[in-house]
């Protein structure tokens, strides 16, 4: 007991020691989850990138991010921001200036403009690949394909791209502007930018801006704009005083204030006031009129999380007194991390396709699906299945996938490893146990990636026996659930099988060397000597003995098995642990990277503690001591 | 002086060798092996073909002449970067496992022989090491920016105050414990002090090392540093196997006679440890490094078929399967070919190294023997 107590009290230092070391590799990672947000997205401007990493704590250095993450932090109240938009007036063209940086092109106009341009590329080699990346829409496999062709064609379809791009802009004027054919029209200046608001096809609302270049004299202007407001206090409604946007020479009670089509209230003294209720960008739109002139002006309000002022966001400490929201949320898919590793697949839509297809299975690329609706938006479709054994299989989390093939895979391969590891050693240097030997070398030195793309050629493609990948058909939710289960058999088999025999070939290894230490022993030959049955001599006096050493591997193994199917993973692309770890580390996904390898870290711990606990069971020896 | 005619240690070694067929032929493979991806410049030039400039009219080319196993999907001969891809997978799987062998020598060496706290330190760490999935933490490590960690001095700067503060926290345990445990001699204060400033003094050496001799701004760019990267962390996660062989086989051998004899003949350690423990190790140390080559072969295709190894443009063994998964339909050979040098490499690493065993290691073809 007291041993129990010592060594686990050794786990936790360790552990303490080990997620510390994670984070600072973390940190050392290139491009944090902001970063990548650059890297996506080119609009994001280098003060917002200051402001989000403040607002992250990603500024701060890496064992306050440690401590953040184990004890938690207050939740960061995102202060809104507010640009003034003044109204102008001129005429500018617009048609040159926009660029939708979301528009992706149908795949019938991308075919005809690459026709138009090389005539040749149907009869092309490549030209396969590239209809299957327009089939799918998939433009950077596209551009990629085509840029493997020749760079110079790739310019030429992405400046088609971006002219074709505006095409699909909705421009929305802001106040007494007209737009005739992608120019505007304001009959009066007072301002250098010229604004108004984009709406793409995605019906992402964007305000744009364009610099005019003659200066425009300054007449009516009642209010100055200024950059930035910062609220303080967010428990209150937000509160905008427009009297501090007067200009110098101006007072406030000769003014009159009118709100222009906007929520929120504005009182005749220009206060005005909104309660958002969720994130987001808002236009406000104000006219303010004294007796001769009237200026329009448009405040946009950008808002961040709003949050209680006190509420406390809780670190990873607080999963053991059982918060699931403790263990954070994945950025990468966009589901919480909980959730991703022990929860069911999201439910898209009617339940028909199981966002697993789009957003759960490590296809990234289409995690547009994944905001919009999937994220259990219908739990009621699996309720089906929940009561039986495959209503279970099919809601396990990572880890259950994980399980589900490590399990089967660990059992076959001791299975055929066992016996063959006695029959060699009994038959030592007999035609049988070179061969099985050869093998043996065979199978260590396979490289198991290569393996299962093998198979995968063999039985998927070419003689279509069994799915290629995936850990189920997508849509299976509505099924039955013996059709549930058959089907993720069906997915299980190849990848368990190559798993499996990537395992028998150390497995064999040990039975046959711990066999061979065993058989020459006394015992043994006393045992013959008794006169016992050559089986009984095997099985009853050999086999339990040479089993020690291999009980011991196989609890130090345990680990191996929860991490070691990166590979196999990958191949199949089977939405276990060990592609979610890798997907996590390569996208930067702190707080699923650094669960995954504490839990890991936990089982080596497990494993240690069990061997020792499995050492004193099978060996009598020990226990007397 | 015996007058019986000798046989030499290595003939005698060679014979022994010899007799393992599997070990000869394998030897024979990977030689070949060796020499194909030496001359492959030559080779590329003879078969006027080129392992690299992308065309569009040679692409997915099946089997034929000039390009023996046809190209890939951008016209790229496949024999040819096979090859070239050869020199990468080779060296750093050669490389890394000398690199291993010769740390894990040094630290199982001075772990056996000198014993006590050091031992215990560096076996605990082995075992922590052994006992860690290691995929997993090889892609963390190879998802590092080494800029990050060595490319600015501020950064190498942080990580030598950080080794400093862990050494100065832990010569302070030290002195408490031992305060805590045993009287303090009249030597003690001194000789903790002399500690310290060595310590010191090595960190100091490491740190202008690193920041001045080692062009890293020009080594942590290019196809060199991700070689580099793997080879390190290869190296990281592979010195323990010969590490624990060192430790045992010094543990075993510094309490033999011979030994025994030469430190009562007033033998240095330096010179214990290099002329008498040093070369009779030297045996499963080399059978252990030649199993290694393989296994780090493995992991550098593991890595690089999860595109964090080498990069594209050059060629090695496992990103040519990496890039060749989605051409599974139209050109399965593609995927082949890789995966089969791969195989058929580790494989004859693997039977050399068995060979090797029972060539330089007696007792376990006794055991063996006696087993029969």
């Amino acid at each position: 007991m007291w041993y129990l107590a010592q060594r686990s009290l050794q786990m936790l230092v360790i552990l303490v020691i080990l997620s510390a070391a994670l984070f600072g590799l973390l940190s050392a990672m290139p491009g944090n989850p902001v970063d990548l947000m650059i890297t996506s997205n080119p609009q994001v401007k280098p003060e917002d990138v200051i402001r989000l990493k403040k607002l992250r704590g990603l500024d701060r250095p890496w064992y306050v991010q440690y401590v953040r993450w184990l004890w938690g932090y207050p939740e960061p109240v995102k202060p809104p921001v507010i640009r003034t938009i003044d109204a102008i007036s001129s005429s500018v063209d617009l048609s040159d200036k926009l660029i939708d940086p979301n528009f992706i092109p149908d795949s019938d106009w991308l075919a005809h403009r690459l026709s138009e341009l090389y005539p040749l590329w149907s009869k092309s080699l490549a030209a396969n690949k590239i209809k299957d990346s327009l089939s799918k829409n998939d433009l950077s496999s596209f551009l990629l394909n085509i840029a493997n062709l020749e760079p110079e064609l790739q310019n030429r379809i992405v400046n088609l791209i971006e002219h074709e791009s505006a095409r699909y802009l909705k421009i929305e004027v802001l106040f007494g502007a007209r737009l005739i054919d992608k120019n505007l029209m304001v009959g009066q200046s007072v301002g250098p930018d010229l604004y108004f608001k984009l709406t793409n096809s995605y019906g992402q609302e964007k305000v744009g801006r364009v610099a005019l270049s003659q200066a425009h004299p300054q007449s009516q202007r009642f209010l100055m704009p200024i950059k930035t407001q910062v609220l303080e206090d967010d428990s209150k409604p937000f509160k905008l005083d427009l009297g501090k946007f007067l200009a110098p020479n101006m007072n406030r009670k000769e003014l009159k204030f009118s709100l222009l089509d906007s929520p929120g209230q504005l009182s005749e003294d220009g206060f005005y006031e909104h309660s958002f209720s969720q994130p987001g960008q808002q236009v406000i739109k104000i006219a303010v009129s004294n007796n001769q002139h009237t200026q329009n002006l448009a405040f946009d309000i950008e808002h961040g999380v709003i949050g209680h002022p006190h509420r406390f966001n809780r670190g990873f400490l607080y999963f053991f007194v059982g918060d699931h929201q403790a263990l954070g949320f994945s950025q990468t898919y966009k589901r919480p991390v909980y959730d991703l590793l022990f929860g069911s697949p999201p439910v898209c839509g009617d339940g028909r396709i199981d966002a697993g297809e789009t957003c759960d299975d490590g296809n990234l690329e289409n995690s547009k699906t994944c905001d919009a609706n999937c994220y259990r938006a219908e739990e009621s479709f699996i309720t089906k299945a929940d009561a039986t054994i495959s209503g279970y299989l099919v809601r396990s989390g990572r880890i259950g996938n994980t399980v589900q093939l490590m399990l089967p895979a660990l059992l076959l391969s001791l299975l055929i490893a066992i016996p063959l590891g006695i029959f060699s050693a009994y038959r030592q240097y007999s035609i049988a146990d070179y061969l099985i030997n050869f093998l043996t070398f065979i199978g260590i030195s396979l490289p198991v990636f290569w393996f299962g793309i093998m198979m995968i050629y063999l039985f998927a493609e070419a003689w279509q026996i069994f799915p290629a990948g995936g850990v189920q058909t997508p849509g299976i939710y509505g099924q039955g659930s013996l059709e549930i289960l058959l089907d993720r058999l069906n997915h299980a088999i190849l990848p368990t099988m190559v798993l499996s025999i990537f395992y028998v070939g150390s497995w064999l290894r040990y039975m046959r060397a711990s066999m061979l230490e065993v058989l020459p022993a006394d015992y043994i030959r006393t045992a013959r000597a008794k006169g016992l049955s050559e089986r009984i001599v095997i099985l009853r006096h050999a086999f339990r003995n040479a089993l020690i050493p291999v009980v011991t591997v196989l609890a130090l193994s345990i680990p191996a098995l929860f991490g070691g199917a990166v590979l196999t993973e990958t191949v199949f692309s089977w939405p276990g642990v060990g592609r979610l770890q890798y997907d996590a580390v390569m996208n930067s996904d702190y707080y699923v990277a650094i669960v995954v390898f504490l839990v890991s870290a936990v089982l080596v711990m497990i494993g240690n503690l069990l061997a020792d606990a499995l050492y004193l069971l099978v060996d009598p020896r020990i226990r007397k001591q | 002086m015996s007058t019986l005619p000798l046989e030499s240690f290595t003939s005698l070694m060679w014979r022994r060798f010899n007799k393992h067929r599997l070990a000869l032929i394998s030897l024979m493979i990977l030689l070949s092996m060796a020499l194909l991806s030496l001359a492959a410049p030559w080779i590329e030039a003879f078969l006027g073909v080129s392992h690299k400039t992308a065309t569009l009219a040679g692409a997915n080319l099946p089997f034929g002449w000039p390009h023996i196993l046809g190209s890939n999907e951008l016209g790229q001969d496949v024999f040819t970067r096979l090859i070239y891809g050869g020199r990468i997978s080779l060296a750093v799987g050669f490389l890394s496992a000398l690199t291993s062998a010769v740390i894990g020598t040094v630290i199982g060496l001075l772990a056996g022989y000198f014993g006590g706290r050091i031992d215990t330190m560096l076996m605990r760490f082995t075992d922590a090491m052994l006992s860690i999935p290691v995929l997993p933490l090889m892609i963390v490590f190879a998802a590092l920016d080494l800029n990050r960690l060595f490319g600015t001095q501020s950064s190498l700067r942080a990580i030598f105050f950080i080794a400093l503060g862990l050494a100065g926290l832990l010569m302070c345990m030290r002195f408490i414990l031992d305060g805590a445990v045993k009287k303090r001699e009249p030597g003690y204060f001194r000789r903790l002090m002399l500690d310290a400033s060595l310590l010191s003094a090595v960190f100091m050496g490491v740190y202008l090392f690193l920041s001045y001799a080692i062009p890293w701004k020009s080594m942590l760019e290019g196809n060199f540093a991700s070689v580099l990267k793997l080879i390190l962390i290869i190296v990281f996660f592979g010195w323990m196997t010969v590490a624990r062989l060192a430790r045992a086989s010094t543990m075993q051998l510094k309490n033999m006679e011979f030994v025994v004899a030469a430190r009562a003949l007033g033998a240095s350690h330096t010179r214990i440890i290099m002329a008498h423990i040093f070369p009779n190790i030297l045996a499963p140390i080399i059978v252990a490094a030649s199993l290694e080559v393989g296994s780090n072969i493995l992991y550098e295709a593991a890595l690089s078929f999860l595109g964090l190894g080498i990069q594209p443009p050059v060629s090695s063994w496992g990103n040519m399967l990496n890039n060749a998964v989605d051409y599974i339909k139209t050109t399965p050979s593609l995927a082949f070919w890789p995966g089969l040098f791969i195989l058929v490499t580790v494989a004859c690493f693997n039977f050399l190294g068995d060979g090797m065993r029972d060539a330089l290691d007696p007792h376990q073809v006794m055991k063996s023997a006696k087993g029969k």
